[in-house]
C-alpha cells in the first residue's frame, strides 16, 4: 500500500516539475527577441508613429498610426526632440515647429522622462522597510548617504548604521515634527528613491493611517514636512517619486482606484503641490508599464503590458489631444507558443513579469491540447499492455494521463505501475506477471 | 510433520535467461537440509528468493507457513539468516551490534552471543570491520543463535574460513542444533562437512534438475564402479548410470544401483564394458560422483 | 514498533553518519565563522551606510556564500547513511529485521532529516545572529526568508540522494537524480532577498511529497525481478 502511495507520490511530484519547466523550457530553447515596440506622437506630423521589430536580425520598421512606412533617418525627424542630438548633427536646429522655434538648450530644458513599471507597486517587490533620509541641503554638488536609516512604524526610529544602534534624538526629533503636522500613526506605507544619483532630494512620502500623505525631508539636519494636498476620496497606492532638473513634478501618485496624478513641485521648493489628474483610458498599473515622455509641445503617456501598447498624446496642460494603441508584434503568438501550448493541458509559470517575487500561476490550455492529450493516453495505454497490465488495473494511470496529457504520459513512462501492485497480497500463484499467463 | 520451507514449481529467470522453470521440495520441521550444487545453479538466487528478496517468476515458496515475498515481522523473528560472506555491519562493535539487534528480537538469548564471541578474546569495544573472516563468522552465527531462531538459512557458511574455524563453525552449530526443535537449511562449497551435520540433501543441478534425499540413503546407495572397455565407446549416462567419469586413473561409473542389476544393464546396453571393483567414496566423491567434474 | 527498536536503528544510523556528520558541523561553523569575518571585514573597508545601501536597495546578499551548504550537507548525509547499506547489499540485513519495511526506511530518514535539520538550524541562528549584529532585525529576518529555499535544498538534496542510494535499478537512479536536479534548480533563480516569500509554501508543499517517496526504492529493492 505505501508503496502505491510512494509511486503515486512521484507521479505527482514529476508532473508538478514538468509543469513548471514546461514554459522555462520554451523559453530556454525559443528566446523572445523582440522587445515593446517603441511608440511616439510626432509633433511633425501630429500623429503616431513607431518603431518595431518584426522578425530576425534588424528587421525593423519605421511606420505611423496610417501604415505609411518611413526609412530610419526621415523617422528620425519626425521626431525631433527625442532625436535632437541628430538632427543638431543634421543641421536642423533650431526647429520651427506650430508657429515656434526650439533651440537645443530649450529642448533640453523641456525634456523629462516620468516611468512608472508594474514591479515597482508596492506588494510586487519584497523591500525592507529601511530607508536612508538624505540631507537635501548638503551644500555641496552631489548628494550623500547618512549615517542613519529611517526605520517608518510607531514612530520616525533612526539607527545609526557605524554602530547599529537606534539614535534617540533625532527619533524623538522627527518623530515629533510629523506628530505635530497631525500625522496619523503608525506609517502605513513610505514612498521614495534611494539613491544619491539624482538632482536634489524629495525625502520620502509617509502615508498615515488616516489615509493623509506627508512629504517629509531633512534639510539641516531638521525635519521639513508637507502634507500632501490629496484630492477628495483619493487612496494613494503609490507614490512614485521622480526628483528630475525640470522644477514642474515631483513624480506619479497612483490611486487603489487606478486613477493617476502627477505631483506638482512648489515653485522649485522641492517640496509636493497639487495633483494634476491624468486621463489615461485603458490604464492597467499591475500589468502595464507607463512613460510619460515631456517636449517642448506635448507630453505623451505610453503604457504598454506585454501585447497591447496604448498611448495619449497631451497639450502642455494635460490634456488630451490624441490617441492611439496597437496590438504589438511581440503580443502576436509565435507558430511555437501555439504548438507548445498545444502539446500540454495546462503549465506552471515560476516567473511574474510585474514583480521580482516568484509566484505560481496555472496556465490551463486544455482544450487546444486534446489531440495531443488523446494521443498521449493512446500511448499510455499501449506502454501499460505492453508491460502486461490488465484494463483494470492500468484504470489509474490512464486516468491520470487523460487529466495531465504529455506529462502524465512521461510520468507514467519514467515510474511504471510495480509488479506487485498487480499480483494480489500473499498470491504468488501464476499472477499477470508474465504477459502469457492469465 | 510440517515442513518448514515448501517449494512448488518455482521457475525464476534473470531477464531472458532461465535459472530454474519447475523447481519443488520441501525441508521439515526439525531437519537439517542441505542444498548442494556447483557454483551458478543458483543456490544463492534460491535463498533469496525464500528471503523474500526476489519475487519468483512463477510458482509458490511458502516459508513458515507464510509466502516467502510477503513474510510478517513476527515471522521473520523466527528466521535466523547468514547472508553470503557473513555479511553484518562492519561500523559496528561486538557490543554495539548486539545492542542493535536485541529489541527486535523477543526471545533474545545474549549469553549465547557472547558465550561465542568471548572466545575469540577480543575486547567489547573491537570493531566487526577490523576482525578476519573467521572472527566474523563467529559474531554472526553468535547473533543467530541469540536471535533463537526456528529455522537457519545460512548461504555459504564456509565461504573465507579456514578449516579451523569452519570446524568450529561446525562444532557451535551442531551443539545449537542439540537444543532440539530447529531446522536448518544449508548451502556450501565445502561437502565433507555435510556429512556430520546434515539428515537430508537436495542436490541442484544445471538448468534446475533437483533431487532431494536423505544423507544416509545417499551414502548407502550411491556407488562408483571403475570399468574397462573392450574396444567401442565408453558407456554414457543414461537411467541407471548417473555419471560416468574418465578423467581419473581408471575410468569409473557412478550410479544408485546395486552390482547385479547394473551388471545386467550394462550386458545389455554396453556389452563392450567389464565392471570392476566397487569403490570407496567420501561425501566429496559422491557429491562430484553425481554432479560431474564440469 | 517499540522505543527501543527505534532507538537501535537511530544507534546505527548515528554509528554510520557521525563522522561526515561531525565533519559537516565543522565546515558549518567554519563556513559561518567565515561570513561572520568577511562581513566584519567589508564593515571595515566600506563606509556602513553604504553596505547598508547594497543591502537594502541594490538587493545583494552578503551572506549567498552559505546558499549551496546545505544541499551539500543533505547530499553527504544520505550518501553517509545509505552508502553503506548499498555495500555487498547490506540492505537485505536490515530487510530481514522484524519490523514494517516501510517504518524502518522512515525511521532512516527521519534520523537523517533530523541530523540536517540540526545543522540547519545552526545556520538559521548563526545566519540571524550574525546579520544582526551589523544590520537592523529587519535585515536579519530577512536573510532568514531569504534562505529558506535554500535549507529546502538541503532537503532536496538528502531525499534525491536517498532515492538513489536504495534504487536498485541503474536508470532509474538518473530518473530520481533528474527529478531532484529540475526541483533544485527551481530554487536558486533569486536575484535579490525575500524573492520566494510568495511560492515558498507551495515549494515546501511539493518537497514532503519525498517523504512517502522513498518507500518505492525499497519496495524495488525488496522485491527486485
Amino acid at each position: 500500500m505505501t508503496a502505491r502511495i510512494a509511486r503515486w507520490s512521484l507521479l505527482l511530484l514529476t508532473i508538478v516539475l514538468l509543469a513548471l519547466w514546461w514554459p522555462l523550457l520554451k523559453e530556454l530553447l525559443f528566446e523572445y527577441r523582440y522587445g515593446k515596440t517603441d511608440l511616439f506622437y510626432s509633433p511633425v506630423i501630429e500623429r503616431f508613429v513607431y518603431k518595431e521589430l518584426l522578425g530576425e536580425g534588424h528587421a525593423f520598421i519605421y511606420r505611423d498610426q496610417d501604415a505609411n512606412d518611413y526609412d530610419r533617418q526621415t523617422f528620425e525627424t519626425l521626431i525631433p526632440f527625442i532625436y535632437y542630438k541628430n538632427m543638431e548633427l543634421w543641421g536642423k536646429l533650431p526647429l520651427q515647429l506650430a508657429g515656434q522655434s526650439f533651440d537645443k538648450a530649450q529642448i533640453q530644458a523641456e525634456r523629462q522622462v516620468l516611468e512608472l513599471k508594474p514591479g515597482e507597486l508596492p506588494g510586487h517587490a519584497p523591500r525592507i522597510q529601511l530607508f536612508p533620509l538624505l540631507e537635501a541641503n548638503p551644500g555641496r554638488a552631489r548628494l550623500r548617504f547618512p549615517e542613519d536609516i529611517l526605520r517608518p512604524s510607531e514612530q520616525l526610529t533612526f539607527i545609526n548604521s557605524d554602530h547599529n544602534r537606534i539614535d534617540p534624538e533625532l527619533t524623538t526629533r522627527f518623530t515629533e515634527a510629523l506628530s505635530e503636522a497631525g500625522f496619523v500613526w503608525p506609517v502605513q506605507a513610505t514612498f521614495g528613491r534611494v539613491s544619491i544619483l539624482k538632482a536634489f532630494d524629495a525625502g520620502f512620502f509617509l502615508l498615515d493611517r488616516a489615509g493623509q500623505l506627508f512629504q517629509l525631508r531633512r534639510v539641516d539636519g531638521l525635519p521639513e514636512i508637507t502634507p500632501v494636498p490629496l484630492p477628495e476620496g483619493l487612496e494613494v497606492r503609490h507614490v512614485k517619486v521622480a526628483e528630475n532638473k525640470r522644477g514642474d513634478s515631483l513624480g506619479l501618485i497612483l490611486g487603489e482606484d487606478g486613477r493617476l496624478f502627477l505631483l506638482g513641485q512648489a515653485d522649485g521648493r522641492r517640496t509636493a503641490a497639487g495633483l494634476t489628474p491624468l486621463a489615461l483610458p485603458g490604464y492597467d498599473a499591475e500589468t502595464m508599464a507607463l512613460k510619460i515622455l515631456f517636449n517642448p509641445l506635448h507630453r505623451t503617456a505610453i503604457y504598454a503590458n506585454q501585447r497591447q501598447i496604448k498611448a495619449v498624446a497631451m497639450n502642455r496642460a494635460f490634456e488630451p489631444i490624441a490617441r492611439y494603441e496597437r496590438r504589438m508584434a511581440m503580443g502576436e503568438p509565435r507558430l511555437v507558443d501555439r504548438v507548445w501550448q498545444a502539446l500540454v493541458p495546462f503549465s506552471l509559470d515560476l516567473r511574474d513579469p510585474n514583480g521580482r517575487y516568484l509566484r505560481l500561476s496555472l496556465d490551463v490550455h486544455a482544450l487546444a491540447a486534446l489531440p495531443a492529450s488523446a494521443v498521449a493516453l493512446l500511448l499510455a495505454w499501449l506502454l501499460l499492455w505492453r508491460r502486461g497490465l490488465r484494463f483494470l488495473a492500468m484504470t489509474p494511470s490512464l486516468l491520470l494521463v487523460a487529466f495531465t496529457g504529455v506529462y502524465g504520459l512521461i510520468a507514467v513512462g519514467l515510474i511504471p505501475p510495480e509488479p506487485s501492485d498487480r499480483a494480489g497480497a500473499g498470491d504468488l500463484g501464476r499472477t499477470a506477471l508474465e504477459p502469457g499467463a492469465t | 510433520m510440517t515442513a518448514a520451507i515448501q517449494v512448488e514449481r518455482l521457475a525464476h529467470r534473470y531477464g531472458r535467461r532461465p535459472i530454474y522453470s519447475d523447481l519443488s521440495f520441501s525441508v521439515p520441521q526439525g531437519k537439517v537440509v542441505a542444498l548442494l550444487g556447483k557454483n551458478g545453479v543458483g543456490k544463492t538466487t534460491l535463498i533469496r528468493l525464500l528471503m523474500g528478496f526476489m519475487r519468483p517468476s512463477a510458482g509458490c515458496c511458502q516459508v513458515l507457513g507464510e509466502p516467502s515475498h510477503a513474510l510478517s515481522p513476527a515471522t521473520r523473528a523466527r528466521i535466523g539468516l547468514l547472508l553470503e560472506g557473513h555479511l553484518t555491519y562492519d561500523l559496528m562493535t561486538i557490543a554495539q551490534i548486539e545492542r542493535f539487534y536485541r529489541p527486535f528480537y523477543p526471545r533474545w538469548r545474549r549469553e549465547l552471543y557472547f558465550d561465542l564471541v568471548d572466545r575469540l578474546g577480543l575486547p567489547h569495544g573491537h570493531r566487526i570491520g577490523n576482525m578476519s573472516c573467521g572472527q566474523r563468522s563467529q559474531v554472526v552465527l553468535g547473533l543467530i543463535f541469540a536471535q533463537d531462531p526456528d529455522l537457519m538459512i545460512l548461504d555459504d557458511y564456509s565461504m573465507g574460513l579456514d578449516a579451523g574455524y569452519r570446524r568450529l563453525f561446525l562444532d557451535y552449530l551442531r551443539r545449537f542444533l542439540d537444543e532440539g526443535g530447529k531446522t536448518l537449511f544449508v548451502t556450501s562449497h565445502v561437502v565433507q562437512d555435510m556429512e556430520s551435520l546434515v539428515d537430508e540433501l537436495i542436490f541442484l543441478q544445471r538448468g534446475g534438475a533437483l533431487r532431494q534425499l536423505p544423507l544416509v540413503d545417499f551414502r548407502r546407495d550411491f556407488r562408483c564402479f571403475g570399468f574397462q572397455v573392450d574396444g567401442g565407446s565408453a558407456p554414457q549416462p543414461d537411467a541407471l548410470i548417473e555419471n560416468v567419469d574418465l578423467h581419473g586413473r581408471e575410468p569409473v561409473l557412478y550410479s544408485f544401483a546395486d552390482r547385479e542389476p547394473l551388471e545386467a544393464h550394462l550386458a545389455t546396453h554396453w556389452p563392450q564394458v567389464r565392471l570392476g571393483d566397487e569403490q570407496p567414496l567420501s561425501l566429496e566423491d559422491a557429491f562430484i560422483g553425481l554432479t560431474g567434474k564440469y | 514498533m517499540r522505543a527501543a527498536m527505534l532507538s537501535a536503528i537511530f544507534l546505527k544510523e548515528w554509528l554510520k553518519v557521525r563522522w561526515v556528520w561531525l565533519g559537516l558541523l565543522v565546515l558549518h561553523l567554519g563556513m559561518l565563522l567565515y561570513l561572520l569575518l568577511a562581513i566584519r571585514h567589508q564593515f571595515r573597508v566600506e563606509h556602513s551606510e553604504m553596505i547598508w545601501y547594497w543591502a537594502f536597495e541594490l538587493r545583494r546578499l552578503l551572506y549567498a556564500p552559505i546558499q549551496y551548504l546545505p544541499l551539500l550537507t543533505g547530499v553527504l548525509i544520505a550518501i553517509a547513511q545509505f552508502g553503506p547499506e548499498m555495500l555487498g547489499g547490506r540492505f537485505r540485513l536490515s530487510l530481514h529485521l522484524p519490523l514494517r519495511a516501510d517504518l524502518l526506511v522512515w525511521s532512516w530518514v527521519g534520523f537523517g532529516a533530523l541530523m540536517g535539520a540540526l545543522l540547519a538550524l545552526l545556520d538559521a541562528v548563526a545566519l540571524y545572529w550574525i546579520i544582526a549584529g551589523w544590520f537592523p532585525h529587519e535585515a536579519a529576518v530577512s536573510a532568514l526568508l531569504t534562505a529558506l529555499p535554500w535549507l529546502l535544498g538541503g532537503w532536496i538534496g538528502y531525499f534525491g540522494a536517498t532515492l538513489a542510494l536504495l534504487e536498485p535499478a541503474a536508470p532509474r537512479r538518473l530518473i530520481y537524480l533528474g527529478l531532484s536536479a529540475a526541483f533544485l534548480a527551481l530554487l536558486y533563480q533569486h536575484r535579490g532577498y525575500q524573492e520566494y516569500d510568495q511560492v515558498l509554501p507551495v515549494l515546501i508543499a511539493l518537497a514532503l511529497l519525498f517523504i512517502p517517496a522513498v518507500i518505492l526504492p525499497a519496495h524495488r529493492y525488496r522485491h527486485q525481478r
